[in-house]
């Protein structure tokens, strides 16, 4: 009972995909400048997240390890594509007001990091609880971007006036605004870890869940290392130095070659 | 060389920056854009990427996809095309070109999850370009990629050796340097119109 | 032997299993697509009509046509409940900056504008969607041909008041308007002969 509550809550504020592990970022920057078009991301995400961490769960025993990331991104591509028919069929505002971003869903790192890191070592009914919280998590941290994106930008709320058109400050609305509301929001979350003792939120190849895509040298390194987003601690930064040393490995490797063109 | 053309290369690079505008390959942009060594080798390797997947995608999109009505396949077959080609490109330049491999290969695997290559497929679509406005708009996508994790490149270092406060250092700060940056990219619109007019 | 089988096996499983699950996945996408294909096309044809509406409202029941001459596009013939022709509407772009600015133009038989509408608005948010504001887009109402922006107050009979600050993108939707009212031109010239 209590790990199945831990993985539920814990994409909420403490693992917040986007505040916290840094994933998602295109389609948060992208979609929050109203609250309407940040709730139907929301919903898409989570329809899409919880549904291919279950198929994925259920079938973690089955798929090879060799097609592993195509198999995960067919599976994710065919949900994501399921959610634009509906909205299509049913919704088409909010499908316009995503456009290009609905189909990116497929693309976007939540939802195969939580397949690559959680559905596929874990149960069915622990995939769909990780999907359905991290879900929410991404959810709360677009509609807290939008909240004030939309706020001051628009003087709206859901499309209702609340600050008069006068008053509005058009920079909100504009690209510019995303990036400046993300990057204060995610200073408060860093400065609350921080109070508690824990790491600010950063972007490395020990934080990213796809790390495991990257060439060999880095599948050879998490085999050896296990990845594991969850814990921010020594053994990732040991990793991390190790990653360094492949990169200053590759550097001898690729000089010889460089000097030999040269001397030619 | 056609202006219609000519404007299209100038939106990809600077009016529709596809990082600072459009929100697309933030992940890398955020991740390697740390030392220019890096930035450069993912830009690349972005570009490339980016330009044979049109180049495949549009003939079977047209072709195949648009021909029998399969329109609702798109998504799932240029991710899966994506996926294979980067595949193909770092199998075979492992074999024939190790260094440009050396250089490069690691970053080509986390292409396939760039959204920055997807996303320019698919606006490709929806934007009905042709051939070769596709080809142009995908060079010029990746053009302005490079020249967004060029800049950055340079910033970050800056920002490393300068007083910040503690609570903006690290990600936040680098947020909010885009955003000045996207507010730079703000003013390219309205030149391209008047240029090309 | 074994081993050679083994080996074959090894790269013939996953294979077979990533084509199955492709396999399944389009299989199901066709039949949600089928599912879904009529109430899309419902939902389209509900979006565009209401676009046209939107610029001829005497308008209920749209009519596509084709002209072929010297120029070729086409364009939509507008009938009131009793099937009377009320005018006709038309779909033109220009480039605005970042993205084109496509708008419907409604213009009567008489060739005043009844309504005009930007669709598939690409522009920058916030200056570019003014272009929405009805301050803006009622300035057409009425007028007739020769139509261009001024980017001063107090604009005269054929001269739109851009709006401040997106100069190019007003410029771009009275051009597209233009583009309209010269179609108008064609179509009545047409009829008149």
């Amino acid at each position: 009972m209590n790990k199945s509550k831990e993985v539920f809550f814990q994409g909420f504020i403490k693992e917040n995909p986007i505040f916290r592990l840094v994933l998602g970022m295109c389609s948060s920057l992208a979609v929050s400048s109203t609250m309407i078009a940040s709730l139907g991301m929301g919903m898409s995400v989570i329809f899409v997240l919880v549904l291919s961490n279950v198929v994925i769960s259920s079938l973690r025993k089955i798929i090879p390890d060799m097609v592993r990331i195509p198999a995960f991104i067919t599976v994710i591509a065919g949900f994501v594509t399921i959610v634009q028919l509906l909205l299509k069929a049913y919704l088409l505002e909010i499908n316009d007001m995503l456009g290009v971003y609905l189909p990116l869903i497929v693309v976007n790192c939540i939802i195969l990091g939580r397949a690559e890191a959680f559905a596929a070592k874990n149960s069915i009914g622990y995939a769909a609880l990780d999907g359905l919280g991290m879900g929410i998590g991404y959810t709360i941290a677009l509609l807290s971007i939008a909240f004030i994106r939309e706020l001051f930008g628009f003087g709206s709320l859901f499309g209702f006036q609340i600050i008069p058109e006068e008053y509005t400050i058009l920079i909100f609305t504009l690209p510019t605004g995303g990036f400046l509301v993300l990057g204060f929001l995610m200073a408060i979350w860093n400065k609350l870890a921080t109070l508690q003792g824990k790491p600010k939120a950063q972007l490395n190849c020990h934080t990213c869940p796809v790390a495991g895509l990257c060439g060999e040298n880095l599948i050879r390194l998490q085999k050896a290392g296990e990845v594991d987003i969850k814990s921010e601690n020594k053994k990732a930064d040991a990793k991390f130095e190790k990653l360094d040393k492949v990169d200053i490995e590759i550097d001898k490797y690729a000089k010889p070659n460089t000097e030999k063109e040269t001397n030619q | 060389m056609n202006t219609n053309l000519l404007y299209i290369l100038f939106v990809a690079i600077l009016v529709e920056n596809y990082v600072f505008v459009q929100f697309l390959g933030i992940c890398p942009f955020l991740g390697v854009s740390k030392n220019l060594k890096t930035a450069m080798g993912m830009s690349i390797a972005v570009i490339f990427v980016m330009v044979l997947a049109t180049a495949v995608t549009w003939p079977i999109n047209h072709l195949i996809l648009e021909a029998y009505n399969l329109e609702y396949l798109q998504t799932l077959v240029f991710i899966l095309i994506i996926a294979a080609l980067v595949q193909l490109v770092e199998t075979f330049m492992k074999r024939y070109m190790v260094p440009l491999y050396n250089a490069l290969g690691i970053y080509l695997p986390l292409i396939t999850t760039n959204c920055i290559v997807l996303g320019v497929v698919l606006l490709n679509v929806q934007s009905e370009y042709n051939f070769i406005e596709s080809m142009v708009n995908s060079i010029g996508g990746g053009l302005g990629f490079l020249l967004a994790m060029f800049m950055f490149s340079g910033i970050r270092s800056r920002i490393d050796q300068s007083d910040i406060p503690e609570f903006l250092s690290g990600l936040p700060i680098t947020l909010i340097a885009a955003g000045i940056a996207a507010l730079a990219f703000q003013g390219f619109v309205g030149i391209a119109e008047n240029l090309f007019a | 032997m074994k081993n050679k089988n083994s080996n074959l096996m090894q790269i013939l499983k996953p294979t077979i299993i990533l084509g199955l699950i492709c396999f399944i996945t389009a299989l199901l996408l066709a039949l949600v697509n089928n599912i879904t294909a009529e109430p899309i096309k419902a939902q389209e044809l509900a979006q565009e009509n209401e676009a046209k509406q939107f610029v001829m409202p005497e308008g209920i029941d749209f009519v596509e046509k084709e002209f072929i001459a010297d120029k070729h596009f086409y364009y939509n013939e507008a009938y009131d409940q009793n099937g009377n022709l009320v005018g006709y509407v038309f779909k033109n772009g220009t480039h605005g900056y970042g993205g084109s600015v496509i708008v419907n133009v409604g213009v009567d038989p008489d060739g005043k504008i009844t309504g005009v509408k930007a669709l598939d608005l690409a522009e920058t948010p916030g200056i570019g969607t003014q272009i929405e504001d009805p301050a803006f887009t009622d300035q057409f109402i009425g007028k007739t041909i020769g139509l261009h922006a001024v980017s001063g107050t107090n604009p005269s009979d054929n001269e739109i008041q851009a709006i401040s600050g997106a100069t190019s993108s007003s410029n771009a939707f009275v051009e597209s308007v233009q583009k309209s009212l010269g179609q108008f031109d064609l179509i009545s010239g047409g009829n008149d002969e």
